[in-house]
């Protein structure tokens, strides 16, 4: 009786199913890289996000409105001027309007920046922060 | 004469290598591209803080400063202590913080949060007008 496998036998094995396992793992890592990430356009300037410790888990928006440090702001990916706030800015807009402050932005303009947001139709915002548990 | 070489049987309908080639790419870009952060969100109404009236009764102006100190009074308490002295006040006396130049955002909102979690009075941003 002969067990090993014979030159013949050998013949059948094709490099095509050798690489079927290793197929499998990149479909399942991409499946799970597809599900598990999400994907944001590029922020146009560095944000430091804020730290927030309770509140709802939130969900990133395409239509955020950035606010960097020096008071610049950014909606939908690029940089507009405030004075480009207007209510037709916000018309897709559905439900709350995300809001991605910079931690060492000085309050004082954030809240004179809210004011403005208002005046142009804004009813809610949501603040958007990078979970840092409870403290 | 030049025979054509029978097809195979059982030849594969899709080259792996050209696909694993693809996938692969595909992978890279979703890794590098994805972000994972876990975020939280704190909602804030902007009708209430647009200079329209609050709804409630009373409200108080609080004052935040650099470092996250709120004004009682005469005196500068970290969140915790100002809302144990609120505990006896009536919980339907609104705060409206206030932050003095040079306080971050972070400060104004690590106060609004303190004062959320305790959850005995509404609190909003004094936008002013």
């Amino acid at each position: 009786m002969r067990l090993s496998p014979t030159r013949d036998n050998r013949r059948h094995v094709s490099p095509d199913d050798q690489t079927l396992p290793l197929i499998n793992i990149a479909f399942l890592l991409l499946i799970f890289f597809l599900l598990a990430g999400t994907l944001l356009p590029p922020s146009p300037f560095e944000v430091s996000e804020l730290q927030l410790a309770e509140g709802v888990p939130g969900r990133d928006d395409q239509l955020r409105l950035l606010i960097a440090q020096d008071g610049r702001i950014a909606f939908g990916g690029a940089i507009i001027d405030r004075d480009a706030i207007a209510p037709e800015l916000f018309a897709e807009l559905q439900g709350p309007l995300s809001v991605h402050v910079d931690a060492r932005a000085e309050a004082q303009m954030i809240v004179d920046l809210l004011r403005l947001l208002s005046q142009n139709g804004v009813v809610e915002v949501r603040l958007i922060g990078a979970d840092v548990g409870v403290r | 004469m030049n025979i054509p070489a029978v097809r195979r049987r059982g030849r594969k309908l899709v080259a792996i290598t050209p696909l694993i080639d693809v996938v692969f790419i595909l992978l890279f870009f979703f890794m590098l591209a994805s972000r994972f952060d876990q975020w939280r969100a704190m909602d804030l109404s902007l009708s209430a803080t647009a200079g329209t009236a609050p709804s409630t009764s009373e409200s108080r102006v609080v004052r935040v400063r650099a470092g996250g100190q709120v004004q009682w009074q005469d005196d500068w308490l970290a969140p915790a202590e100002l809302v144990v002295l609120l505990r006896p006040a009536d919980a339907s006396v609104a705060l409206l913080l206030q932050p003095l130049p040079g306080t971050p955002i972070q400060d104004l909102v690590s106060v609004m949060e303190a004062i959320r979690a305790d959850g005995r009075h509404p609190v909003s941003l004094a936008v002013g007008r």
